[in-house]
Order: structure tokens, then sequence, then C-alpha cells
């Protein structure tokens, strides 16, 4: 990049949460150029959220504690002026797309700066009108907040943040939360302002595949290692967090490493690499359906259910087996979380049968079927209430009437060390399996988990896998309802693919996943061989 | 998309249809009345309904199912049941009449004696009551429009009416998370059995409650809410409390003089009416400061015109009843200790009916809005980027 104009820079700033040791950002320089399109990114816990609120003073005004260093915005100073002052030069979007509305119909919320900063009435109506045209939302203007989806919230919130006209739109992990094709909506949105507009868009994410494409720098942040800054594959190329796609480059030695499936198949075609059928190695092979018992399965007969007059599964026939991980995919609303919850007998049936490991659950109690099944939901935080990870274990083993124990549990997830630790204290993915191992605390037979990888980086993912993957082997029943294509390509034995309230595919994750064009992860996408799916399929495949 | 969502009315021609509506359920006691009331406001509630399936996201990714209004309707069904029970109890425990049905054995307290027709259909009326003004108060909160309610609020309680504005939303979505938690622990096998048993539904419901309501504080901060040409009024801070201080104590002052001077009740009104006049100069000064700007103004269209003079209508027929026959709005057995036919007078019938009138006036007035907004539309066109 030439000598564009810089419209941001931090110098050698520290900064450290207050009664806390360790400083969440030590000597840190960054600068950011005028019309970028910067990708931040690193592991939890390295500073990202704490960067960005960095630029408009949310960080020290709003959480106190100690800084050091210059921050300079536009040739403002946020430390100096504070995050009211700074919000027309610097908008802020957040992660939670329920958490940010301050009104209840969209055309307010988006008035709510331009109101706070006094703009007088005419130019208010423009400014709000601009704001919705630019992210395509004119046809919300009168919605309530509580009917939008979260990719609506979300492009909601970035006219919001717009609308005050800022040079810097600074966006904190704003599709953690949602699908991918809501996720697409909103990262759409943006490449769009960052291009028309030439604004400047400093974006953090975990889920690299989604975003890496349209950055044009990336910054890596570790927590006790200077930062990394540059082209997005040069910095793909030296870390440790990387999209399947920029693994499998990087295995195979492709430069500059590919960044999209439309690169990397140039590479695809000129290697000689290719593997035959035969590679399919560990053949997760399915258990024929006959020698399964009632009592190791959950079997769905002719299931008809609807709410509020809409009809949300219609006449669904499935059985789910113990001893295989299986993934139940579909878009939002395709009815992943009813079935869960007909399956946890939360919901009854309106017609059809559902079995649940021997449990009918149209009679069975909420006790009974509490003793077959675990249940984790999205939020792990709707669980954790005790002040130690040993005291969540224990509150579910005296519920069961079971002895206090635990130890060994606590080590297959690879959270011993953190036995007597506050679970508030631990980061989203330690979260996740102390929920984990809360609820198999009471020794169930089968697990059901729904939207397991929200908001987990890579390495996060990967623990959970390993723990999910050792449940599948003890012979436990898995089922998670998940839109994250690639853990469902590296965990599952089988994909149930629902639409629209009926089951559109059913069969392994591979024959699944390589047949499917958007519920198919980024290796299948490029090789379209059923026996590469993962980045470790590849690997296996080089090794042989 | 011409349907302004919740604001299907403007703030005060809804107010004005509360008011009249809750005067027909509060002024009367008449089973047939309070009938017609309930049965208008449930009407009103759910009237809306053919105009709210618009309403659904053309993208179709929408879930149908809104929290907000879920969570309302946990809590009212928290409600009639509780009305229920407590209906039952007091109809039991009233033993005045003539008409005895049967009798509970003299030995359970409060409740042991004669169970009389009069004493239940008592308790019934009073449980109608309760159901008329909950049905209205439904209605009004389905269609009401809390944020722009709320902003109405004079320029100086402009921030008090915002926090409570976002409070007010914060209250079903803790409802809904109360219950997410209720299930997810009842399957990690939790039972309550005793008050300590709440502690794992309570700490995450307030720790999350908490985490919420930090985002939203950041979220705010992020966008001005606190900046600091809003701090800056001119007046002194000291002065505002000595305003509203002053007021305050004429107010409370003029109560006492009641008390004190009996024979004087002017002094007592000069007093009140001095310090209310002190408030609103204080507050009109402070508002005069604040350098907010606000985004809408209510459209007061034709429908509200209509609606307003219906509710006025309703308010005058209910008022003038009051005043020159209020017997015909009661039906009082306990009072006369037998049971006897309810009146009826077909002209406040008629005018409690006419409660139910918004959807009807709603209808009547569809497209009235789309041409004003096609022309805003085509004005801002010009400037956007």
């Amino acid at each position: 990049m030439k000598a564009s104009r810089i419209v941001a820079s931090i110098r050698d700033v520290t900064y450290r949460y207050p009664g806390t040791e360790h400083p969440a950002l030590r000597d840190f320089t960054l600068d950011v150029e005028d019309g970028e399109f910067l990708l931040v990114t690193g592991i939890s816990g390295a500073g990202k959220s704490t960067l960005l609120r960095l630029f408009n003073g949310l960080v020290p005004h709003f959480y106190g504690g100690e800084l050091s260093g210059a921050i300079t915005v536009d040739g403002r100073d946020p430390v100096a002026e504070g995050p009211g002052e700074m919000s027309d030069t610097v908008g802020l979007v957040f992660q939670d797309p329920e958490a940010q509305f301050a009104a209840d119909i969209v055309e307010d919320e988006i008035a709510f700066a331009l109101e706070n900063a006094g703009v007088p009435l005419p130019t208010m109506r423009k400014r709000v009108e601009e704001a919705l045209h630019a992210l395509s939302i004119e046809g919300l203007r009168n919605r309530r907040a509580s009917t939008l989806s979260g990719g609506e919230r979300q492009r909601v919130a970035i006219a919001a943040a717009l609308v005050l006209q800022p040079k810097i739109v600074i966006l904190d992990e704003p599709t953690s939360q949602l699908d991918p094709q809501s996720a697409e909506d909103v990262l759409d949105a943006l490449v769009k302002l960052n291009k028309d507009l030439g604004l400047t868009i400093i974006l953090s994410e975990h889920r690299l595949e989604r975003v890496v494409q349209h950055a044009d720098r990336m910054l890596y942040m570790a927590q006790d290692a200077p930062p990394i800054v540059g082209a997005p594959a040069e910095v793909l190329s030296k870390v440790p967090l990387a999209p399947p796609l920029a693994q499998v480059g990087k295995l195979l030695g492709w430069k500059p490493l590919p960044l999209t499936i439309k690169e990397a198949r140039r590479f695809v075609e000129l290697s000689a690499f290719d593997v035959g059928p035969g590679a399919v190695e560990g053949n997760k092979g399915l258990e024929a359906e006959s020698k399964v018992s009632p009592q190791r399965t959950i079997s769905l007969r002719d299931v008809w259910f609807g709410y509020g007059g809409r009809e949300v599964l219609h006449g669904l026939n499935l059985e789910i087996r113990a001893g295989e991980i299986t993934a139940l995919m579909g878009r939002n609303g395709a009815g992943k979380t009813s079935m869960l919850k007909l399956m946890l007998g939360l919901l009854k049936p309106g017609r059809g049968q559902i079995n649940t490991l021997g449990a009918i659950t149209k009679w069975a109690s909420l006790d009974e079927i509490a003793r077959l099944v675990g249940y984790v939901p999205q939020q792990p935080d709707l669980l954790l209430f005790a002040d130690s990870v040993q005291g969540e274990i224990d509150f579910t083993r005296r519920a069961h009437g079971l002895a206090p124990d635990g130890a060994e549990l606590l080590a297959s997830l690879g959270l011993l060390k953190y036995r007597a630790a506050d679970p508030r204290d631990l980061s989203v993915g330690e979260r996740q399996r102390v929920a984990l191992a809360a609820v198999l605390a009471g020794n169930s037979r089968a697990v059901l988990l729904d939207e397991p990888t929200r908001g987990l980086d890579y390495l996060q993912k990967e623990a959970l896998v390993a723990s999910l993957r050792a449940l599948g082997a003890e012979g436990k029943l898995v089922l998670l309802a998940t839109h994250d294509v690639e853990l469902a390509a590296q965990l599952a034995d089988r994909v149930v693919l629902l639409g629209d309230g009926e089951v559109i595919a059913d069969g392994p994750a591979r024959d699944v996943m390589s047949d499917s064009l958007i519920f198919s992860s980024q290796i299948s996408k490029l090789f379209r061989n059923p026996a590469l799916i993962t980045v470790e399929d590849v690997e296996r495949a080089i090794n042989r | 998309m011409w349907n302004k969502g919740a604001a299907e009315f403007n703030v005060g021609s809804w107010l004005l249809w509360l008011i009249s509506a809750m005067l027909g359920a509060l002024l009367t006691r008449n089973p047939f009345y309070l009938l017609l009331v309930t049965v208008a406001g449930l009407l009103v509630k759910s009237g809306f309904n053919s105009s709210a399936g618009q309403r659904g996201a053309p993208g179709g990714t929408v879930s149908n199912e809104d929290p907000t209004r879920r969570g309302f309707g946990l809590f009212m069904r928290a409600v009639l049941l509780l009305l229920l029970v407590v209906t039952l109890f007091k109809g039991l425990s009233i033993h005045i009449g003539q008409t005895a049905l049967f009798t509970l054995p003299e030995q359970i307290p409060v409740i042991g004696g004669p169970v009389t027709l009069e004493g239940l259909s008592f308790a019934a009326i009073d449980a109608l009551s309760i159901m008329a003004v909950l049905a209205v108060f439904a209605a009004f909160s389905t269609w009401a429009d809390y944020y722009a309610l709320l902003r109405s609020t004079p320029a100086a309680l402009h921030q008090a009416g915002l926090i409570t504005s976002i409070a007010i939303t914060f209250v079903p979505q803790t409802v809904v998370r109360f219950a997410e938690i209720r299930e997810a622990q009842a399957l990690r096998g939790h039972r309550v059995r005793r008050i300590s048993d709440l502690i794992p539904l309570i700490v995450p419901l307030l720790s999350g409650g908490m985490e919420r309501s930090m985002n939203l504080a950041e979220a705010m901060e992020a966008r001005g809410f606190s900046r600091r040409s809003m701090d800056s009024h001119r007046i002194a801070p000291v002065a505002v409390q000595a305003g509203l201080a002053l007021g305050l104590g004429l107010a409370l002052t003029g109560g006492a003089l009641f008390a004190l001077l009996p024979s004087a009740p002017w002094a007592a009104w000069l007093c009140i009416t001095a310090g209310i006049l002190s408030i609103v100069l204080t507050m009109w000064v402070v508002g005069r400061e604040s350098k907010r700007s606000r985004y809408r103004r209510g459209v007061w269209r034709e429908r509200d015109t209509v609606l307003s003079l219906v509710s006025l209508g309703i308010m005058a027929i209910l008022i003038t009843y009051k005043l020159i026959a209020p017997a015909t709005l009661l039906y009082d057995p306990l009072a006369r200790l037998r049971i006897y036919m309810p009146p009826f007078n077909p002209l406040l019938g008629i005018a409690l009916l006419a409660i139910a009138a918004p959807p009807f006036i709603r209808m009547g007035w569809p497209g009235q809005n789309r041409q004003k907004k096609s022309e805003a539309a085509k004005e801002v066109e010009g400037y956007t980027r």
C-alpha cells in the first residue's frame, strides 16, 4: 500500500483493566489507513475487544483502569474527549444483536445518536433516510426490533452507527451470533459501504473463512507475542489460527496462500494432488438400523408440530442412534430448535410419537427424561450459577442422587486445572465445556447440544470437538443442532439436513456434504470429493 | 409498507382511548357492562391482526414468534391463574346472602360456613372487573408504542422516560430468559423444593441481565447518550434542586394545612398550587436547556381525530350516568342481600361497545399515510449519497 492517509494511530499503548494484574494491551502500536478494511483476529483473550474500544474512548472511559501511550483518531484524542464526543467520528457495532437496541422501532433506533447530538429535525430525517438506504433496509423502518432476525438487527445496528457519518466504523464480532446466510448479508453490506463510500472498517471475527477475502489488511493478536499486521495471505501463513482453506494451502505449500475457493481451485488444477475413492479411512460406519435397541435411539414417527398458527414440522420420520455423532443442520427457522425441544419433552408433538431412549415424550415426566438425556443450551450461561466448576458438577450429581465425583470427567474435558475456578472468570469456550461437564455429570446416555460453537475461536472449537468425539466413542448418543458446516464436517458421522420442517437429506456426513452447495465445508467445496471434507482428510491423504 | 408497525394510532389519541376504556372498566360494577368492556378489550387486542400479518419479514427468515409478546402472554396467564384462586377464596369466604348453596364445615377457618350465591356472584363480579381492566390494558400495551409514549414526556424528564422505556423492554426478555433457564436446569435434574433451590434459577438470570445491561449501556454510550454538551447547563444543578425542593415542600405543606387549618382550605390550595407551579417552572427551565432533539413528532391522522372523538363520547356518557344515575352502573347482590336481574341500559351498552372501535377505525382509513410517505421518500432520495 502506498503512502495513504492515516486516519487513526495508536502509539505504545499499555492498558490494564481495573483490578487485574496483567495488562490487556502492552506497548501496542497500530496505524489504520483511511478507507481500509482491517480485519482483527487472534485467540480469545488477546485483547481484541479492548483494542476496538480504544478508538472511541470506551476504554478507558467506560471501564476505568490505567492507560499510557497516545491515541489519535482523525486528529482527535478519544482519551481526552470520551465516547460520547467521539460518536461522530467513530461508530461502534457490538456482538450481541439483541443487547444494543435503545429504541423499539427501527427508525427511532437509528435516530437515537442524532437525538443525542441535538441534530435538528429536518437534517435528522435526511440522515435517517440515508442510513436506511445505505444498508438497504428501508423496508424495515417501521418494524419493531423484537420482530427482526439477527442479521436484520445487525444491519440496523450498523445503520445506527453510521448515522452520524463517522470516519470509521468498528465492529466487534458482528456475525458471531448469526447463521451463515445472515452473516453473509451483514458482510456484503459492509463491503459495499467500504467500496462505495470509502468508509474505514475495522472488524474483529473468529470465523475467518467468512471475512478474510474482503479484508485489505489483517491484524493478528496473540497474548504474549507482538501483533502481526499485513496482507491477509501473508499473515495467515504465519499464524496458528487459519480457516480450513488456508490450512490446506499451508499443508500443500501453495503460495500465495489462497483466500477463496476460486483462487484455491487453480492450485488444485495445477498440482497432481489427487486421491482415489479408496482413501476414505476409518469410514465412520453407520450401525445397521435393525440392530439398535430403542433404549439407544431417539426416534420420531410421523411427528407434526406447530405453534402460533404456523406449522414447524410436518410428518417427520427420523431415528438418531447412539454411538454416532449426528449433526442437525438447516437454516434459521427450519425447525432445529423445535426438534431438540420435542426430543427433550419440553414441547409435545401435535401428532405422532417421539421415543427418546425408551421414554415416550408425550407421557414421560421431565424427571424421567432428565435421567436419560443431557441438554446443553445455546448459551452455556443459562446453566452456570455455582462459584466453582466443581460446584456445578456436584449440583448435577446431587440432583440425580449420585455421589459427588467428577475428577475424571473434568480431566477428560481438559478442565481439571479450573476445578476451583469461578466459571464466570473463564472464556466462552471454557464456559461451554463447563456447561457440557455439568450436563454430563448426570451420567446421561445421550447429550443434545444447541449451536455449541457460537462465539468460539478455532482453538476452542478444537477442544470442543475432541470432547464430543470422546463421548461418541464411549457409545453415547450425541446430537448437535448447528449452522457451523466446518464443525459438522469435522465431527459428525451423520448429517441430517432440515428444510422447512422436513428432512431434505440424511446420510453419512461425507455424502451429504459433498453433495450440497451451501451446507458444505470449504475443503469439500474445493475438492468435491467425499473422501476429502476436512483438513484432517487432506493430511491423511498426503501421508498415505 | 404503509402501516406504522406498532404506532397504529398517535400516542395522544391512544391514551384517550385508554382513559375511556379504563373508565368503562372502573366505573361500572355490572356483569353485562364489564363483559362488554372485556370483550371489547380483547377485540382490540387481536383486532389489528389482519394488518399485523403484513409486518412479517419479506425474506421469510424471521421467526414469527415475538419473544416480547410471548413474555407478556406468560405474565398474563400467571395473573389470570392468581385471579381465579383469589376469586374462589373470596366467594367461599363471604357468608352473607339469602341463597345458601351448601355449607362448608365450620372448623375450617375463614371459608367454613354457609356458601351463598350472593357471595359467589359478588366475587365473580370482582373478578370480572379485574379481567376488564386487564383486557383493556393488554389491548393498550399490545399496540402502544412505549418508546413514543415515554418520549412524549417533557424535555426535563427525557432521560427518565428513555430509561424507563428501556427498562420496559427488559421485562419480557427477562421472563423469556427465565423460562429458558428453568427448562435447561430442569433437564439437569433440578427441582424447586426449598427457597434455596431458587439459586440455580436466579443467579443465571441476574448475571445474564447484568451483562445485557452493561452491553446496552456501552452501546448507548458509543452513540453519544451522555455527551458533554448535554450536561453543560447554564443553570447550576443546585438551582434546579432548590427549585424542585421548594415546589415539593410547598405541596406537602399544603397537604398538611388541610389538617391543621380545616377552616381555611383556600390556604392549603394556594400552597399546593404554588408548589406545583414551582416544579413545572423548574422543569421548563431545565427542558429549555436540553440540547437533545427529537426525531419523530407524532403524526396525527384523520383516524386519530375519529378515535379521540369516540373516546371522548364514551367518557361523556359514562360520567353523565355516574353523576345522574349511578345505580344503573352497579349490580350489588350483597347490599340487597338477594340475587336480582342486573340492570341494562342500551345507550350505556352502545357506549361500552364503542371501546372496540380502534380496529374498525383503523380499517376504514388504510392508505391515509401512503401518499405522504412516498413524497417524503422522493424528497430525501435527492440527498442520498
